[in-house]
């Protein structure tokens, strides 16, 4: 079976174990079971293969433009890992059934599939980043499993993710920077480049992230805390994690990459200090539980501990070590993990205080937890006992000055010692110690006890015939770039780590005959506080620190918000400018730019300017910039833009109405400015005025004619047979901008309607407010008759309703003619419409009761209309090639373009939403207070001050 | 497709827009659902057609070249259209789904404003990018101000203002790119000294602007405030075109016309991975499923734009990819978001809980989407973090740090602003047993116990992590578009050509 | 020498100082002098020396204007004239402009 397959059925396991469990409920762990083995049993011929020396790969592209493949590859590593992936996940299944509660289980099944799967392809994995990918999968998988044991595992289970997330960025990292230095993203081949020897520096950066990554996984110091934390979860998710899954993930990465960093010393030296350091220091905390999961827990750290120190002295003997280790871990872990669960159920408890003397009543779990412990504690003839022997002989072996190995094989022994004690706790503890009698206590039954004590048992044999695992082994050291592995011998001969064994056993041996007195010493915190509380902490600290980031532009008034592009654009144009004209060549200015009539227009403009500014009510300021609209305009027209200043007059009388037409809605005065910072706000102010200036005269003005002016002038009229070259941009050359505009136009008034459709203005008001500044004016009033005159509007229209008789057919009729000159001289449509709808304006003003021109479904008309024209006579275009584009016609000797049509759009639009202004913001305000004159008497006033 | 087609992106939805303002509303909700699936299909065909045609370009009005308004299209412009087409339907379908399109106009505004998104995604002129970047903010008004809560209408003041006066410097830098290079026309300016200070000055104005509209640090402070206040669909709308509409153009605008001034990277690179810290984190300051991921889109904006940054194909081509899976992801979280708001009301973290267990599809879908935005496989969101780290790989030193170390620290700023949502809105206890958390008016309105959301609601959110977990499986032909849309952005002679062709 | 960044200093100064006063109407009225000021600076990037009417027959092209700003401004400040009608009617709902105060829905947390 080839691997590709093996990983796709895999991958498909997870989606079978949907109607699996809908079927079977818990028992689905059977049929999972078989399949595990099956599988095993599937790859025997690649395995084959494997020992015989060759390695199987298989490739299919999956992201060729980055030459990211799906590239699997089988050795001796792998193989290893891979088998104990399905065996001991098989063992795991079968006891499983026996021991979760009697309903569905999907998500224990769903996610223990997806970790094999995860955990396979990790180890299968020839691609640098495939081998990410599984790696995060195996993160997500054990989250999901222990999140998945209840409501007190979900914070246990978040704070597991982020320690893995972690490691899988480091690894990320490690992973993209190896790809660009090695330039391939096969593992195998990255592993051998020259790279490494090359540019240590850049090989020990490398070797730290992946170091850290492993390090995450395999739960070192001082990411050790999420593993006790994982205990939230079922056992045999523990048992899964903890002797096949995620921390052998950790494991195997480091070893897959010793390969390359076995010789660098960051390596070595990280390595064998977190491991050792890990190791003696989960040995302790382990000697500290009563919990017997906990407890377990801890050894597992310290035992990985062991394992990665091995791994950091990089010999072909340490790797060796490393190696058997792994193996013989996997197996009484899973086994012991497993024979916790038999306990619990037995006993009904895991607390050592509480236990009885369960030796009375389980002889076979007595001797199956013997034997796992004492494979643990290294005590031979077991398998556990060949492997710690190597890992210990292997110290002497690292990296550096003689005592170095010394110092480490010490280190090593401090943990025998209270690995010893810790695996004579459990024993006593569970099956020896303890006062409570046995009779609510019962033995296991086999179904629970054979699968957990299979994999203790295996060991046995093993201690004797280890020499079977020679070959795969050697393969393995092989794999990581070793030439040939250690010969296993359950006899080494008086080499120097059995000493240290013998030694250990018997201090630690000495240590438990005193073990209450131990106990009263070891079993209280000797921290302030757990890593899990470590980790909330910074959970919490980048809570603040979050809260501080959007607090500071947690405010909702437009200032706030508008501040910081001004202060960039500031900085931006006057910093460049500046900078510009220092270092910069810059091309000297045009002759003549300006005009007498400029700088009085300037002083105009400026005192209007600084009058809108001071300006206390509403209606001076309004009047102080309609005047700075009046010279801006008369500025237009000085610059020779007659259509733009047109325009720009109408747009000024216009707005002017509709403000009025607001304003008489509002209180009559300005609220108070910010008076806080006034100073910043004039330096801001003054500032951009400045770079903005200084922006102008920099980049404007210092160069010759442009292109497309001189197209314009020299073809414009040709093209199109239109004289007024800006109202044949308009519609004609750049109708598209036109088109958007009236597009906008338009819309503004659909917009209009549409938000105040939505809105009932009472929830908007701050009770209280408005009303008394609606009211000023009113008491502003000192003589009766004005008050009187002011609130009868009837006899303040009479003079206008005449006038209007006049004006309005004038209006139209000047509107009409200026829409028609528009093409040759000064006008066209928007400017025609503009008239006009001065004239609806006038009409509006001089009704007495607040009612615009027209219906509201002719104003949408209009404007809907007005666009569709537009469009229309656009798409006519196509008739000869392009959208848009103009067709010619003699109509009466001139010659006329379809941009006419398009222009009667632009008329349309604009008259729309001049009328939809007037109709929406001109009746009276949704449901007035209650004393109507207050809002009356601004109305009167504005119809004055605009008529 | 040919060249000569281009307009009708921008005519068909303003049709459906004008049709839409006066027709009755159930035939307006019939063209509010054509437009967007005719635009994908626009979208779809401009990619079939760059295979072998790298660009088509349009003389609006078929005026001389350089002096008409040409609508451009290459792969980048096709493949944009595409995904925020595809992302309209969904949004669209929501709204539809949820009742929200029944609103007056609703669906006339909308299609203006998607016809304002092909128009400044088409245009090739900056002027009349800033015309349509106005016609899209126009509905965006009434749409903000129209749908939501109450404090829309304040809100609606604050995203109008900003808006504005963001366009007004993107008028003032048009201005000043006339004054100095005498031409708007984008094609024209490649000709321009991309060395010449006053150029970059100018330029440097526009970009600002649109800066400002993408929601880049120090100038994001309005996005993350505006946006949540409005409806889940409207934000996701905004999030889909308005954002990365901006993006859209600084990609353009700063490889076309700058072609992409080194001189400036590492002062580029360090905004954009402080976009991505400050995006990240500022999320767990919130407590609210759609401010929370408000944050997100900020991050979303650094990674893209990181690719502008590093400036190679390969960076290019991450950028756009992380766009493209950043555009379907925030669209189905905002969407599910959404279908939460309207069966339960609110989408304060205060008032829901338990979510998981009491609604396991929406779990699901959340749940994944949220994998995705973090990262995780199986999602698009792995290779778009793959893809950027990988880019940033191939810079060396001071920035390959900045970047490489920002991406991490982003990530975990994500990890767990997404943890702490999913631990305060799915776990936790069922709604009916959850202890009143609200402060005074933030009393969350009360559901009846047997509250659940119909399943269609969550079907647009559904369909949107659909593709994003296609993209995980087959990525080749996305990431192939992408590189080629790169090298159009990095080689413009074919734009020039077929612009500048008579 | 020239007059015309002058003139766009004061009216960008005074838009900026209306701009971050409390009361949408305020605002307005600087958006609008902002938009004065950005207009002109179109206009001043059509190089202000040629001031001629851009008519043509009216009088010879070699001093007339450059036509193109022009039409820039002219599609400028009908823009801003609908977004300008639109902020009005959004400062005369609820009868007050102040954009300091908005509604309490209660969605703020502030910590």
């Amino acid at each position: 079976m080839t691997l590709m397959w093996l990983l796709a059925v895999l991958a498909a396991v997870p989606v079978l174990v949907v109607p699996l469990t809908r079927a079977l409920g818990r028992r689905a762990g059977w049929p999972l079971a078989v399949g595990f083995l099956v599988l095993a049993a599937a790859i025997l011929p690649s395995a084959r293969k494997v020992l015989d020396g060759d390695e199987v790969t298989q490739t299919v592209a999956w992201l060729p433009a980055l030459d990211i493949n799906l590239a699997l590859r089988l050795d001796g590593l792998g193989l290893v890992f891979v088998m104990i992936a399905l065996v001991i996940g098989a063992a795991v299944f079968i006891y499983s059934v026996e021991y979760l509660g009697d309903d569905r289980q999907l998500g224990f099944y769903l996610w223990m599939t997806a970790f094999a799967f995860g955990m396979v392809g990790l180890v299968l994995a020839d691609d640098l980043i495939l081998l990410f990918a599984c790696w995060e999968v195996t993160s997500l998988a054990s989250f999901l499993l222990i999140a998945r044991s209840g409501v007190g595992a979900e914070s246990a289970s978040a704070r597991t993710l982020f320690m893995t997330f972690v490691g899988g960025l480091t690894l990320l990292i490690a992973v993209v920077m190896m790809i660009v230095a090695t330039g391939t993203t096969s593992l195998s081949r990255a592993l051998v480049s020259d790279v490494w020897a090359d540019r240590p520096g850049f090989t020990a950066v490398v070797a730290v992230l992946i170091a850290v990554a492993g390090f995450t996984k395999a739960a070192q110091f001082p990411f050790h805390p999420w593993l006790p934390d994982a205990m939230a979860a079922a056992t045999p998710v523990s048992a899964y994690l903890h002797a096949a899954a995620v921390v052998k993930a950790g494991i195997y990465l480091l070893l897959r990459f010793s390969e390359a960093f076995s010789e660098v010393l960051a390596w070595n030296a990280l390595l064998i200090s977190v491991g050792l350091f890990t190791a003696a220091m989960a040995a302790l905390f382990a000697l500290q539980q009563h919990d017997l999961k906990r407890l377990m827990a801890y050894s597992t750290v310290s035992q990985l501990g062991l394992i990665t120190a091995a791994i950091g002295v990089g010999t072909e003997k340490a790797l060796t070590a490393a190696v058997i280790h792994t193996i013989a871990h996997a197996l009484f872990k899973s086994g012991l993990f497993m024979m916790v669960g038999v306990i619990d159920h037995s006993a009904g408890t895991r607390d050592i205080r509480r236990l009885p003397e369960l030796r009375r009543v389980m002889p076979w779990s007595f001797a199956t937890v013997i034997l796992g412990t004492a494979g643990m504690a290294g005590i031979p003839p077991l398998l556990g006992f060949v492997s710690k022997e190597s890992i210990l002989g292997s110290m002497l072996e690292a990296p550096g000055p003689a005592w170095v190995g010394m110092l480490a094989l010490a280190a090593a022994g401090t943990g025998s010692v209270l690995t010893f004690a810790y695996s004579a706790k459990i024993v006593l503890g569970a099956f020896v110690d303890g006062k409570r009698e046995l009779k609510d206590c019962h033995g296991p039954n086999a179904r629970l006890f054979l699968p957990a004590a299979a994999p203790i048992w295996v060991g046995l044999p093993l201690g004797f015939a280890v020499g079977i695992l020679d070959a795969p082994v050697e393969r393995t050291v092989q794999a990581m770039g070793g030439s040939t592995a250690y010969p296993l011998k359950l006899w080494h001969g008086l080499a120097p780590e059995l000493f240290v064994t013998a030694a250990a056993v018997a201090a630690g041996a000495a240590l438990m005959t005193q073990r209450r007195a131990l106990y009263r010493i070891v079993e209280k915190d000797f921290l302030p506080g757990t890593g899990a509380q470590a980790l909330e902490r910074i959970f919490v600290e980048a809570g603040h620190l979050g809260r501080r980031i959007s607090q500071a532009v947690a405010a909702d008034h437009p200032r706030r918000h508008v501040v910081p592009p001004l202060i960039v654009l500031t900085l931006l144009l006057g910093v460049g400018s500046l900078g510009i004209l220092t270092f910069g060549d810059v091309p000297a200015t045009q002759p003549d730019l300006w005009r007498p009539v400029d700088v009085g227009l300037l002083v105009l403009v400026a005192l209007g300017v600084v009058g809108t500014c001071l300006a206390g009510s509403r209606l001076a300021a309004t009047v102080c910039l309609g005047g700075v609209g009046i010279a801006v305009t008369v500025q237009l027209f000085a610059l020779g833009a007659p259509d733009v200043g047109l325009t720009q007059l109408m747009v000024e009388v216009l707005t002017v109405l509709v403000i009025m037409l607001v304003l008489r809605a509002l209180p009559f005065r300005f609220g108070h400015s910010h008076r806080r910072r006034p100073g910043g706000l004039l330096v801001l102010a003054g500032g951009l005025g400045v770079a903005a200036g200084l922006g102008t005269w920099l980049l404007t003005g210092r160069r010759g004619r442009s292109v497309p002016a001189d197209y314009y002038l020299a073809e414009g009229t040709e093209v199109t047979g239109g004289d007024n070259l800006v109202n044949v941009i308009l519609v004609e050359f750049r109708a598209l901008d036109t088109l958007g505009e009236l597009a906008v136009l338009g819309m503004a008034g659909v917009a209009i309607v549409a938000v105040l459709a939505t809105v009932s203005s009472r929830t908007l008001d701050p009770p209280g407010r408005t009303h008394r500044a609606a009211l000023r004016p009113v008491e502003a009033l000192r003589d009766p008759q004005a008050g009187a005159a002011l609130l009868d509007p009837q006899s303040n229209l009479r003079a206008l309703q005449l006038l209007l008789r006049v004006v309005v057919p004038v209006l139209l009729v000047l509107s009409a003619a200026i829409f028609w000159r528009g093409h040759n001289d000064p006008g066209g449509g928007f400017i025609a419409a503009l008239v006009a709808s001065a004239a609806v304006a006038l009409v509006y003003l001089s009704r007495r009761e607040d009612r615009a021109v027209g219906s509201p479904r002719l104003h949408i008309a209009l404007i809907g209309g007005g666009v569709l024209i537009a469009l229309a006579s656009g798409l006519l275009g196509y008739a000869d090639s392009a959208f848009l584009q103009p067709l010619y016609g003699k109509v009466a000797g001139t010659k006329l373009s379809t941009s006419l049509i398009f222009d009667v759009g632009v008329y349309a639009a604009v008259l729309g939403l001049v009328m939809v202004a007037f109709d929406r913001l001109g009746s009276p305000p949704p449901d007035p207070p209650t004393d109507q004159p207050a809002v009356e008497t601004p109305t009167a006033r504005t119809k004055e001050g605009s008529a | 497709m040919t060249g000569s087609l281009l307009p009708l992106l921008v005519v068909v939805p303003l049709m459906g827009a004008a049709l839409g303002a006066f027709v009755p509303g159930s035939l307006a909700r019939v063209l509010l659902a054509l437009s967007p699936v005719l635009t994908t299909a626009g979208g779809v065909a401009l990619l079939v057609t760059h295979r072998d045609t790298p660009v088509l370009a349009q003389d609006v009005g078929g005026f001389v070249p350089g002096i008409a308004i040409p609508l451009v299209s290459d792969t980048f412009t096709a493949v944009m259209i595409t995904v925020t087409g595809l992302t309209t339907t969904a949004c669209i379908a929501f709204a539809l789904i949820t009742g929200e399109a029944r609103l007056r106009f609703f669906p006339s505004l909308v299609l203006m404003l998607s016809a304002g998104v092909n128009g400044a995604l088409l245009t090739g002129d900056m002027f009349n990018l800033f015309v349509f970047i106005e016609v899209m903010l126009l509905p965006s008004y009434a749409l903000i101000a129209m749908t939501g809560t109450w404090r829309r209408l304040g809100v609606g003041r604050l995203f109008v203002v900003v808006n504005l006066v963001t366009s007004t410097i993107l008028l003032i830098g048009v201005g000043l790119v006339y004054g100095v290079a005498g031409s708007v026309n984008l094609a024209v300016l490649t000709d321009v000294d991309a060395e010449d200070p006053r150029f970059q000055l100018a330029v440097a104005v526009v970009l600002l602007a649109l800066t400002v509209k993408a929601g880049v640090v120090p100038v994001h402070g309005w996005l993350p405030r505006a946006y949540p206040a409005t409806s889940a669909t409207v934000m996701a709308l905004f999030s889909a075109l308005h954002s990365k509409v901006a993006i859209y153009a600084i990609f353009r605008i700063h490889q076309t016309v700058l072609d992409g001034a080194a001189g400036w990277m590492t002062v580029l690179l360090a905004l954009f991975a402080l976009t991505m810290l400050v995006g990240a984190y500022g999320s767990l300051g919130e407590r609210m499923i759609r401010r929370n991921l408000a944050w997100q889109m900020i991050a979303g904006v650094g990674y893209i734009l990181v690719g502008v940054g590093i400036g190679t194909q390969l960076g290019l081509a991450a950028g756009l990819f992380y766009m493209v899976h950043h555009i379907l992801v925030m669209g189905s979280l905002l969407l599910s978001s959404g279908a939460i708001e309207h069966a339960y009301r609110t989408s304060q973290f205060v008032g829901l809980s338990g979510l998981m267990r009491r609604e396991p599809l929406l779990a699901v879908i959340t749940a994944l989407g949220m994998l995705s935005l973090i990262g995780f496989p199986p999602s698009s969101g792995f290779f778009a973090k793959v893809g950027v780290a990988r880019a940033a790989a191939d810079l060396d030193g001071f920035q390959l740090w900045l970047v490489l170390g920002a991406v991490l620290v982003a990530s975990i700023g994500s990890l767990l602003a997404m943890s702490r949502l999913w631990a305060d809105v799915f776990w936790g206890p069922p709604m009916e047993e959850m202890p009143s958390r609200g402060r005074g008016h933030t009393e969350p309105p009360v559901v009846p116990p047997d509250t659940r959301m119909r399943r269609r609601t969550l079907a647009p959110a559904g369909a949107l992590l659909l593709l994003s977990l296609a993209i995980f499986v087959v990525p080749g032909p996305l990431w192939d578009l992408c590189l080629q849309a790169a090298e159009g952005l990095l080689d413009v002679t074919a734009y020039v050509e077929t612009v500048t062709a008579p | 020498m020239t007059v015309l960044p002058v003139t766009v200093g004061i009216l960008v100064a005074g838009g900026v100082y209306l701009l971050c006063q409390p009361g949408l109407v305020r605002i307005v009225f600087g958006i609008t002098l902002l938009s004065h000021g950005a207009n002109l600076v179109l206009l001043a990037s059509g190089v202000s020396a040629w001031r001629g009417e851009p008519l043509t027959g009216k009088l010879d092209p070699a001093d007339a204007g450059d036509p193109l700003p022009m039409a820039f401004v002219l599609t400028a400040i009908v823009i801003t004239l609908a977004v300008t009608v639109f902020m009005l009617a959004l400062a005369r709902i609820g009868r007050d402009d102040d954009t300091r105060h908005l509604p309490d829905t209660g969605e703020d947390h502030r910590a």
